[in-house]
Parts: structure tokens; C-alpha cells; sequence
């Protein structure tokens, strides 16, 4: 009885730590996302002399919350050079500026990318390919729609289109205040394609196969995680990210029309985690957790356990994620700490570390059952959290109405 | 034999899934590390990114200024 007792209370401690941490975890986090709402602002104007350098001066006129710098040369009389035009479009990690300039006959000059959300590695080969060299030339009026006019980067789609959208943001921008003809902005077209469809039919398919009695639930599960791997993973690479869950935070909420995607993806997880506590992503059809348990299935991977680390090994996973959201609010930056290697292995993205991280998790899940999900995923405890503040919660709730 | 080697297997386990868990988190750190580093030393300046492309050929233009600049800079 005593022993049955003590072990209650070691529970009991153990969680009212574990709550006293989830409460510092949040102030820490509203922290960081107040300095990082208040602290970080850009300088523009570099960007500015830059889109246009052999302008002598720039003269700035601000209107209606548009912003155009007039480039000017002195040489003799002053003569228009061009305009430079601040256009916003959304990324795949947020909101991005762009520094446009625009020819006085209404053709792009240059463009540059003043501010970003998303991660490097994606960056990176955007500003590899030949997207923004492309815009050189484009008029104000056309409709610099990615797949139409304007050729996308393969695998980074969101942000090929929120570079276009940013140029075409600032090319109407200038075309209205120097009164040029413009149609009138068409309605953004609603992206519902293969991977939205595919994500509704998995989680029917999740929601309804962990309900207890069904029959065929392995079957179900295997053809739901390998319909995942393929469609989610290795055609579209779109899995949740701690990147999304940043999003959502820092309030860079897309556009629905064209981001579909995202919003079946975050709402699906909190809707069924609200009405069934239940979590279909994870162990149903996210790709890279059905990725580790294919080739756990090969090598005949076993739960292991991690004996006297366990503890220890919670902490470091939640520590690391912690600090990834921790820096990503701060920086208002949601890829910017996004450690997943999910892009590596569907896309084959990424820097030397990561293909060195991809490599050891996937011989590791030749005999440890899905080792990224268990040891290390950002998204595991951020589950674990929120399991435990719904729990919290769901307890206060009937003491209240005792007490009341 | 076989099962000593098992029993061996299993109790080194955790160590081995230790010294994974730790050189998976070194890489993860040394991955973020360097654009958190980059974003720190930016961190309320000026953070200019992007390449920039050639401007199409041909003269420049020459029109005459309909505008008045709302502002020097």
C-alpha cells in the first residue's frame, strides 16, 4: 500500500514538473515571439540603390501604403531612370518582399528578394535556377502566373509562386501610381489538386481505422502509409513540418485559395485531435514515418528500448524542439530552425549534415522501430504538449463544477 | 550461443540508441547553427539577400521627369 503510494506521488511530481516546464516553455515562447515582432525590422534601401544602380538619387512617395522610389540620373538634366516598388507575396515559409525596379516603359529591370520565410536549403536552389532572371523584361500587365508565363523551380513551388506573386504585387503598385492601363487583380484560383484530395481520403481513412473494431486495420494502415510515402512524400513533398506549426504561430497564415494544402493539413490534426484525442498523422500516413517502417519491415525493426536514457532522451527531444520554435519566433523565421530531413529523402535537398543525418536514421530504422518519430521528430512533443494541456484542462473541468 | 549474443545485443541496446540520439542532435545543431548564427548577426539591420539579374540590353531610358519627388533621398 505505502509502495503503491509512494509511486503515486513520484506520478503526481513528476507531472506537476512536467506542467511547471509547459508553462515556462510558453512564456519563454511568448517571449520570443513579442521581441521578435518588436525587434526585427529591415533596411531597404540598400536593396533599393541596388535595383537600380546607375541611378545618382531616389526620391521616395509613399501613398495608400504603397511605397515607389523614383531613380533618377543627374547628368546634365535629371532624367527618370525608373521606379523601384516594394512587392509582398507569400512563401513557402511566409511572407517575402521584393525590391522590383520597373523601366518607365513598364518592363521589369531587376528584382531582388529583400526578406524571406523560407528555409536556406529551398532558397537556395531557387536563387540557383533562373526564376528572378526571368522576370527581367516582363511587363506590368502581364499575368506572371508560375506554369504560364513564368517557368516555377521543380520541388519549390509555394515559393516560385510567392516570388511572382511579390513581382507582380510591385509592378501594379507602380503601374497605379503612374496611371497606367491595369485590369483589375483576378481572383487567386483555388489549388485543389492531387495532394489535397489525397490528404481528406487519408484522413477518413486514419480517422475511421483507429476506431476499435475494425477489422481490416493493419491492411489499412500499410496501404494508408504507403499512399502517404508516394503522394505526400516522394511526388509533392508536402509533409507537416515544425515549419507549418511555426506558421501558424507567427500568424503567416496563406492565402486559402492557394494553400489549401496547408490548412487540411493543420486543421485536420487539430479537429480530430479535439474530438477523438487521437492523432491519425503520425502513425498512419505520414511519409517519412511509413519511409522508417518500410525499411524496419526489411530489417525486422523492434520497439527498443532505450533502458536508463529514456528520460533523458524525452528531454533532449523536446529540448531540441523547443529551441527550433524557440528561434523561429524570434527570428519571425518559421523554416529557419526547421531540422527535418524529410526534403532530403523526397527530394534529395539538403546540406551535408542533413544527408548525414538522413543516412544514419535510415540504417537505424533497419532495426529500430522508426528512430526519427521516437528519438528525435520536433512534432512529437509538440503532440505530447498539447496531449497535456488537453488533459489538464479535461481535468479542471469536472473539479469546477464540484466545487461550484 | 546464439541467445547469450542476444541477451549481449539487447543490453547494449540503449547505449548504442544514446550514442545515435547524441550524433543525430550534433548534426541537427551544427545544420541550424549557421542560419541562426547569420539571422542573429542581422538581427536588426539590414538584410539584403538576393542576386540580381542583368538588365535587358539596349539604351537607357531617357524620358523626361512628369513627376515631383515627394521626397529626396
Amino acid at each position: 500500500m505505502t509502495e503503491m503510494m509512494k509511486k503515486l506521488s513520484t506520478v503526481e511530481r513528476r507531472q506537476r514538473i512536467e506542467r511547471i516546464l509547459g508553462i515556462l516553455a510558453i512564456v519563454t515562447l511568448i517571449i520570443a515571439w513579442i521581441i521578435g515582432a518588436f525587434g526585427s525590422r529591415s533596411n531597404i534601401m540598400p536593396a533599393i540603390n541596388k535595383a537600380i544602380p546607375e541611378a545618382d538619387h531616389f526620391s521616395h512617395y509613399q501613398n495608400h501604403g504603397s511605397e515607389i522610389y523614383f531613380a533618377w540620373a543627374d547628368s546634365g538634366e535629371e532624367v527618370l531612370l525608373g521606379y523601384v516598388a516594394l512587392g509582398e507575396g507569400n512563401g513557402y515559409g511566409g511572407p517575402m518582399q521584393m525590391a522590383v525596379a520597373i523601366s518607365p516603359e513598364g518592363e521589369v529591370l531587376t528584382a531582388e528578394i529583400i526578406s524571406h520565410k523560407d528555409s536556406p536549403s529551398w532558397m537556395s536552389r531557387v536563387l540557383e535556377s533562373s526564376l528572378i532572371a526571368d522576370l527581367a523584361g516582363k511587363s506590368y500587365s502581364d499575368s506572371y502566373e508560375i506554369g504560364n508565363d513564368i517557368d516555377g523551380v521543380t520541388s519549390a513551388t509555394y515559393t516560385s509562386r510567392g516570388i511572382a506573386a511579390a513581382a507582380q504585387d510591385a509592378a501594379r503598385k507602380i503601374a497605379l501610381e503612374e496611371g497606367w492601363p491595369i485590369t483589375a487583380k483576378p481572383n487567386p484560383k483555388i489549388v485543389f489538386g492531387i495532394p489535397e484530395i489525397s490528404l481528406l481520403v487519408l484522413y477518413a481513412v486514419g480517422y475511421f481505422g483507429q476506431k476499435s473494431g475494425f477489422k481490416y486495420k493493419k491492411q489499412a494502415r500499410w496501404v494508408s502509409m504507403i499512399v502517404g510515402m508516394v503522394v505526400l512524400g516522394f511526388m509533392y513533398n508536402s509533409p507537416l513540418t515544425l515549419s507549418y506549426i511555426n506558421k501558424l504561430l507567427l500568424g503567416f497564415w496563406p492565402q486559402w485559395q492557394t494553400h489549401l494544402h496547408w490548412y487540411i493539413l493543420i486543421g485536420g490534426i487539430l479537429f480530430v485531435f479535439t474530438v477523438d484525442n487521437k492523432n491519425p498523422y503520425c502513425e498512419w500516413f505520414c511519409p517519412f514515418g511509413a519511409a522508417q517502417e518500410c525499411l524496419g519491415a526489411i530489417g525486422g525493426a523492434k520497439t527498443r528500448s532505450p533502458g536508463k536514457y529514456r528520460t533523458f532522451l524525452k528531454w533532449l527531444q523536446r529540448g531540441l524542439a523547443w529551441s527550433a520554435i524557440f528561434f523561429a519566433l524570434l527570428f519571425r523565421n518559421p523554416g529557419l530552425t526547421s531540422y527535418e530531413v524529410f526534403g532530403t529523402l523526397f527530394d534529395f535537398v539538403g546540406s551535408n549534415f542533413q544527408f548525414g543525418l538522413l543516412g544514419l536514421i535510415l540504417i537505424a530504422s533497419l532495426f529500430i522501430r522508426r528512430p526519427w518519430c521516437t528519438y528525435l521528430c520536433p512534432l512529437r512533443p509538440v503532440e505530447g504538449f498539447i496531449r497535456m494541456i488537453r488533459k489538464w484542462i479535461i481535468g479542471l473541468w469536472p473539479k469546477r463544477k464540484k466545487t461550484a | 550461443m546464439a541467445e547469450k549474443k542476444k541477451n549481449r545485443l539487447k543490453e547494449m541496446m540503449p547505449n548504442i540508441i544514446l550514442i545515435l540520439v547524441i550524433i543525430c542532435s550534433v548534426l541537427i545543431i551544427m545544420e541550424v547553427s549557421s542560419p541562426i548564427s547569420a539571422e542573429l548577426e542581422t538581427f536588426n539591420e539590414q538584410e539584403v539577400i538576393q542576386s540580381t539579374i542583368v538588365p535587358p540590353s539596349g539604351p537607357s531610358p531617357t524620358y523626361p521627369p512628369d513627376i515631383t519627388p515627394a521626397s529626396g533621398y
